[in-house]
C-alpha cells in the first residue's frame, strides 16, 4: 500500500436518542476507503460494556455506496483493563469519487441512565491516497 | 532477513487536559516505521485521549486520532500489542512531531508518563 491518510470525524452527542448527522468531504486525493472504526469517547460509570451503545450508518459517493450500517459498542475502563484484544478496523474496499460527500448518521441508543452525560464519537476513516 | 528495533518516546503529562507536543527522530539505522504502540498508565486515561503524529513531515495520524486505536488491553500478548502500518513510512532519521492530548477524565494520577513505542525495521 503506497500512501495512506487517516481522517477523524468527531461527532458531539448531546442528548439521549440523538441522531447526529455525518457529513464531510474526504481529501480529494483519497482513492479508496479501506477501513473505518467508530469509538465512543466518554465515561459512564453506571454503564457496563455493551455492544449496542449507538448505531452508525455511513454512505460514500453521494449515497451511491452504503457499506456501513452497524452498531457502535462502548467498552468501559474496567473491561479495557482485562481485554485480550486490540481495536482493529472494519475492513472496507470502497472506491471514492474525488470530492463527493460522505453522509450518514450516528444514533444514540439510550444505554445511559439519567442524567445523560454528553459524549463524542470519533470516526476514523482510513484512506488510500495517490 | 529483517532487522527490528523498538524505539521508546516518553511524553510527560503534567495535568488533566494537557496538550503536550513532543519531537524526536527515528533511529537512522532503520528505514521503515512498521508499527506503533502507546502505553498509558491506566485504562481510564486512554478514554478520550488523542494522539497526532507526523513522521518526516508526513501526517500519520491527525490530531483527533483516538489513542485507543493504538493502545490495547493489558492482557494482549507483547508481540500483538502493536498497530501495524499497512503503508510504507520512511524512517531512517526522520523527524517525529506529535501531540498527545490528555482527556482529563480524573483529577488523580498526575503527572504521568505516556510511552510511545515505535517498531522500526530494516531489510538487510
Amino acid at each position: 500500500m503506497k500512501s495512506v491518510r487517516r481522517v477523524t470525524q468527531v461527532l458531539e452527542v448531546s442528548q439521549a436518542g440523538a441522531i447526529v448527522p455525518v457529513d464531510l468531504v474526504l481529501p480529494s486525493e483519497a482513492k479508496e476507503c479501506f477501513g473505518l472504526q467508530a469509538i465512543v469517547t466518554g465515561l459512564f460509570p453506571e454503564v457496563e460494556s455493551v455492544i449496542d451503545f449507538g448505531e452508525l450508518s455511513v454512505s460514500f459517493n453521494g449515497r451511491e455506496s452504503h457499506p456501513i450500517h452497524q452498531l457502535v459498542p462502548y467498552e468501559s475502563a474496567q473491561t479495557r483493563q482485562v481485554s485480550t484484544t486490540r481495536i482493529g478496523l472494519l475492513p472496507l474496499s470502497t472506491p471514492l469519487v474525488s470530492g463527493s460527500p460522505v453522509t450518514g448518521f450516528y444514533r444514540d441508543l439510550g444505554r445511559q441512565q439519567e442524567p445523560f452525560t454528553p459524549y463524542q464519537v470519533r470516526i476514523s476513516f482510513n484512506l488510500i491516497t495517490e | 532477513m529483517k532487522s527490528h528495533k523498538y524505539q521508546l518516546i516518553r511524553v510527560n503529562v503534567s495535568e488533566p487536559g494537557a496538550s503536550v507536543r513532543f519531537t524526536g527522530e527515528t533511529d537512522r539505522s532503520f528505514d521503515r516505521l512498521a508499527g506503533i504502540f502507546v502505553a498509558m498508565p491506566e485504562p481510564i486515561k486512554e478514554i478520550g485521549a488523542a494522539l497526532g503524529l507526523k513522521v518526516g513531515g508526513q501526517e500519520v495520524f491527525d490530531d483527533d486520532h483516538d489513542v485507543r486505536l493504538i493502545t490495547c488491553g493489558r492482557e494482549v500478548a507483547p508481540n500483538e500489542k502493536f498497530f501495524a502500518f499497512p503503508e510504507h513510512i520512511e524512517a531512517g532519521g526522520a523527524a517525529i512531531e506529535g501531540r498527545l492530548v490528555d482527556a482529563g477524565n480524573t483529577a488523580e494520577g498526575y503527572p504521568y508518563e505516556a510511552r510511545i513505542i515505535l517498531h522500526l525495521t530494516q531489510d538487510s
